[in-house]
């Protein structure tokens, strides 16, 4: 009963104390549960669609003309042979791009039927947050295409689309959005579009030109049950035994996929769970600056308790549970609040990553993190609660500690010119140790902010930043010529504009290496490679560059030779260096022009120009579109990055949340740090109001402390950040398949979060200090 | 001898009633809340204090002297009544009137000395001085260091307080409170909290600066300390029920001023 009784005595006495560490916690526990949620329940709605909608191990999609002869029935049969093999299934399809949508001129799909046995894919009611249960068959002239089209195009049910085809093009309506787990992210170059079998039927007749629209089969492999084969070496042989690899346009695993489809989710998942531990971090100074503090203020009441026989475990116990407690009414009051932010996330990104993801609370796990938070929570209080043992009755009977000031070497002399803010930094130097934690805390919310704000700057409005990690040379533009005699007057045009720095040819297709697929570039000047970690560059025709993961992969290094096969062609090529491109996930290598051209002949080249002022491109591509028509396809680098802005929009929602969740934090510390602050310094109010200093004299040396601390602090912090920028960057980027991050960091993005944290200590700080005007000189009446 | 006292005592007061008067208060009342209740410390007060006078207020433990001292002061809010200075009503002054008033008008030295404990006791005196915006910075420096060489801790002068005695702080209080040359330099109890050597040495400065002009008024139980006054109030049960006035002080005359003190606090049963 002592102790239920110390304890509400305790909370009374410490209520902001108590309140703020519920609230810090609040917010930790609801970012936490919602990452956590998002995280596990996209994994797993993934997985489970794959399953449901009947893929198999691999997915391969096969040109027919490419396969020999023409017979995709013996080839079938060669697969099939494989012991690692348990079945196929097969669906026609018709290979195209997209000729108009929304304006939209872009975007690689494979055209299946819409009554098929080998995919059942689900399709999305109309607010895009459940499935239908019954679908009608799609009409001829309807189509249904993955709900990631919302925020590629901007599409709507009901909005016009064409294909490219032999001849007219015909318009197809957006009947439904459909879910489609293999290839439905915005993140992917390649999409499934059903339509009725029927439509599909005239395309597949009509598909003979490779170049526009090809007639292929959609192969679903399903792994033998006995077979253990992980997917590389399973690929590799299927390819041995088939040689497969050489005429499909692209092939992936269902692992693989699973990876592009999550890559935004895994992504800022990753980036807000770093935000999450620092939070965390926060929380865990705010409590122990709140405790050394309770400490230091109840000394005398605590050295009591002990004179009248309460021991120090129990002491202990009673700050244990009044922390403990604190820490877990704020958790578990963050979890149920996560549910609507939850689904209000998941109606958000179901556009970008194609998938419904559910929104029930994946509660074991939040509870399992939670709990452990709270075990760390319990030892570190426990540690720091040993400070009582060292109090005694008899330094309480004494009127307790004094606050002892001693000279600090940083002191500057108070002058009467700026006398306010002498006197604010020498309240500062001579007892630094109770803003450490403010300092700790500016430092660390300030690393964050200039990492994100840098990303946000580096990454550009247009996504540019990004876009260059998946190309592996500078390119403002690229063209194809789709007639032979324009390329002249074509570039005479552009130089008229600005001028041209480098042109080059490139081509990309995807290769088997080792029996592996992977992208693969072409550039026919290898010096352009800009993008070169080790070693050199692809000169010769039997050099390739590979990168880093590959290389792990593969387990090969610079100077090892490796076979490289496709369509039927097959050279041995050695490593001459390791670059980096984020393309598939950074699983792709890079050739020259001589060495590409051993094994693919006649396919599609591109003209890369590097221009000498990039912001003439839209003017240059208007031009020649007006000019040339169809015998040009003009493009930017960007144009094959769809999912693009919804990233950029995803990172500056990210910089907004922080610097608003740090704005919260900041309210909670200051509110903290000044209410024990000011129990401390009452009295000195009381001098400096009897000597007469005004309140607001005193309110603003009261915040130019904190604005000293934050502002120190702050460039501090974003020093820290500036040198760990690219190790963090590149840590984050590794996901996408880049191993090595070079960025640049803008002033506005490092100075703009320092002075942001130092308004809202000054801020907060002179609000807080309105206290300071109910002190009057008469406490320091002793009568 | 009474009468001739009494005559003595009216020949002083009538030269009392020459000079000029600095703060009075009318009908001054402060009463504090307690347990539901009221607690009249001050019980409609009128009093004067001459300039240039050494004003000490007596009266018994819980009197309420020091509740007047900080009530003429402005240091405290009164209840009802008035306290003016220099005929200008000071108790309905805002926040900023009044501090301003103690900036420049009046000193003030507490038992507890009061000094920022991390400021050096030069910086406490220069930094009430700055609050003076008709002095530069400079005339402060040269004020302070004179003050420094009068009360006698020029080798003190960087220290902090908690590195020097007990003397030398109080020292150091009397030096800020007369800084800015107010004109009226209040005294709570200023050697309560020091021992008799140390005591000496600040009634001493005091009676000094009072000597030199300084009008003070001072509260204090210290017989020792009530023998430096030229006038002597005895506040009882809230009310002022006896004064006494005394020529300067002289030392060679203490003994002759702690007879006649005693004299008087005996006839009001102090």
């Amino acid at each position: 009963m002592e102790r239920f009784t110390l304890l509400k005595a305790n909370i009374r006495h410490q209520k902001s104390s108590f309140f703020g560490i519920i609230i810090l916690m609040f917010f930790v526990s609801l970012a936490l549960t919602t990452v956590l949620t998002i995280y596990l329940n996209s994994s797993s709605r993934d997985a489970q669609a794959l399953k449901e909608d009947g893929y198999g191990y691999m997915v391969i999609q096969l040109f027919n003309e490419k396969v020999p002869g023409g017979d995709v029935t013996a080839l079938l049969d060669k697969i099939q042979e494989n012991e690692n093999v348990g079945s196929i299934k097969t669906v026609p399809a018709v290979y195209s791009e997209i000729a108009e949508l929304n304006g939209n001129s872009s975007g690689t799909v494979i055209l299946q039927p819409d009554q098929q046995e080998c995919f059942k894919f689900q399709v999305f009611n109309e607010k895009g947050n459940d499935f239908l249960k019954n679908t009608q068959e799609l009409k001829q002239g309807e189509v249904s295409v993955p709900i990631s089209f919302q925020s590629l195009y901007a599409c709507k049910i009901g909005d016009k689309i064409t294909f490219k085809t032999q001849g007219q093009s015909k318009e197809y309506t957006v009947k439904y959005f459909m879910e489609d787990p293999f290839c439905g992210s915005s993140m992917m170059g390649i999409k499934n579009v059903l339509m009725n079998n029927s439509d599909l039927e005239k395309l597949y007749q009509q598909a003979h030109d490779s170049k526009v629209i090809t007639q292929g089969l959609v192969l679903n492999i399903f792994k033998n049950k006995s077979s253990d084969l992980k997917y590389m070496k399973f690929e590799r042989s299927i390819n041995e035994s088939s040689d497969v690899g050489g005429y499909a346009r692209g092939s992936m695993g269902i692992d693989q996929s699973t990876g592009y489809m999550l890559l935004t989710t895994n992504i800022f998942c990753g980036v807000l769970v770093s935000f999450i531990t620092l939070l965390l971090i926060v929380a865990v100074i705010v409590m122990n600056h709140s405790i050394t503090s309770s400490i230091d203020l109840e000394y005398v009441n605590l050295g009591i308790l002990k004179a009248v026989g309460f021991s120090q475990g129990k002491l202990k116990v009673i700050f244990l549970v009044q922390y403990l407690s604190s820490a877990l009414i704020g958790s578990l009051l963050g979890i149920p609040i996560a549910i609507p932010i939850i689904r209000y996330v998941n109606r958000l990104t179901t556009p970008v990553t194609g998938l419904l993801v559910s929104s029930r609370l994946a509660i074991l796990p939040c509870l399992g993190v939670i709990f452990c938070i709270l075990v760390m929570i319990t030892l570190f209080v426990y540690m720091k609660l040993r400070k009582i043992a060292t109090i005694t009755p008899i330094q309480a009977i004494r009127g307790g500690r004094e606050g002892i000031y001693f000279a600090n070497r940083f002191e500057v002399g108070i002058r009467k010119k700026g006398m306010n803010i002498l006197l604010a930094f020498r309240q500062l130097t001579s007892n630094y140790k109770q803003y450490v934690s403010s300092s700790i805390i500016t430092v660390l919310l300030v690393f964050f902010l200039v990492i994100v704000s840098n990303m946000g700057s580096w990454m550009g409005k247009d996504g540019s930043g990004l876009v260059q990690l998946f190309a592996c040379m500078d390119s403002d533009m690229e063209i194809n010529y789709k007639a032979t005699d324009i390329q002249k007057n074509v570039e005479k045009i552009i130089a008229s504009n600005t001028g041209i720095k480098s042109s080059y040819q490139i081509a990309s297709s995807y290769l088997l290496i080792d029996g592996c697929k992977v992208f693969s570039f072409m550039c026919s000047n290898p010096e352009e490679y800009n993008t070169v970690l080790e070693g050199r560059t692809c000169r010769y025709d039997n050099e390739i560059l590979i990168t880093k993961f590959v290389a792990s992969e593969l387990k090969l290094k610079i100077g090892d030779k490796v076979t490289i096969s496709s369509g039927g062609k097959k050279g041995k090529y050695m490593v001459s260096g390791l670059y980096q491109s984020a393309s598939d996930l950074g699983t792709n290598i890079a050739f020259s022009k001589e060495g590409y051209e051993k094994l693919v002949g006649g396919d599609e080249l591109y003209y890369n120009y590097k221009l000498t002022d990039s912001t003439k491109v839209g003017i240059i591509m208007d031009e020649l579109q007006k000019k040339y028509g169809d015998r040009i396809e003009v493009r930017t680098p960007g144009d094959d990055f769809g999912g693009i802005d919804s990233i950029v929009s995803a990172i500056n929602g990210i910089l907004m949340l922080v610097y608003f969740i740090s704005i919260i934090f900041v309210i909670i510390v200051m509110f903290l740090q000044c209410g024990k602050i000011f129990a401390k310094e009452r009295q000195d109010y009381g001098i400096y109001k009897a000597l007469g200093f005004t309140s607001s004299s005193l309110r603003l040396q009261f915040a130019l402390r904190f604005f000293l601390v934050s502002g120190i602090s702050g460039l501090i912090g974003a020093v820290v950040s500036i040198l760990l920028m690219n190790t963090c960057m590149g840590f984050l980027l590794s996901f996408m398949g880049i191993s090595k991050f070079k960025g640049s960091v803008t002033a506005m993005a490092v100075l703009g979060p320092v002075l942001f944290m130092a308004l809202v200590f000054l801020i907060f700080s002179y609000l807080l200090s309105g206290r300071i005007k109910r002190v009057e000189a008469r406490i320091l009446i002793s009568e | 001898m009474p009468a001739a006292k009494s005559q003595q005592g009216l020949m002083k007061g009538w030269i009392i009633n020459m000079k000029e008067i600095v703060l009075t208060t009318k009908d001054l009342c402060k009463s504090f809340a307690n347990n539901g209740g009221q607690n009249h410390v001050l019980d409609n007060v009128n009093i004067k204090v001459y300039e240039k006078d050494f004003t000490v207020i007596m009266g018994a433990s819980g009197s309420g002297k020091s509740t007047l001292l900080y009530c003429l002061s402005g240091m405290d809010k009164i209840t009802s009544g008035e306290v003016s200075f220099r005929d200008e009503v000071i108790s309905n002054y805002k926040e900023k009137e009044m501090a301003k008033l103690r900036a420049i008008k009046f000193g003030f030295v507490f038992q507890q000395m009061h000094l920022v404990s991390n400021l050096t006791l030069f910086e406490n005196v220069t930094v009430t001085g700055y609050l003076n915006k008709q002095r530069t910075a400079e005339q402060v420096k040269k004020r302070a260091a004179m003050l420094f060489e009068t009360v006698n801790i020029t080798e003190a002068k960087d220290r902090l307080p908690s590195q020097v005695s007990g003397g030398e702080a109080q020292r150091a209080a009397i030096a800020r409170s007369i800084i800015s040359e107010p004109d009226i330099l209040f005294a709570d109890e200023p050697t309560g909290a020091l021992n008799r050597k140390n005591s000496e040495e600040v009634l001493n400065l005091l009676s000094s600066l009072n000597m030199d002009g300084q009008s003070i008024v001072m509260v204090t139980h210290d017989l020792k300390a009530a023998i430096r006054a030229t006038r002597l109030l005895y506040l009882e049960d809230g009310k002022i029920t006896g004064e006494m006035t005394l020529p300067p002080y002289q030392e060679e005359e203490s003994k002759s001023r702690e007879v006649q003190v005693n004299a008087w606090l005996s006839s009001l049963e102090w």
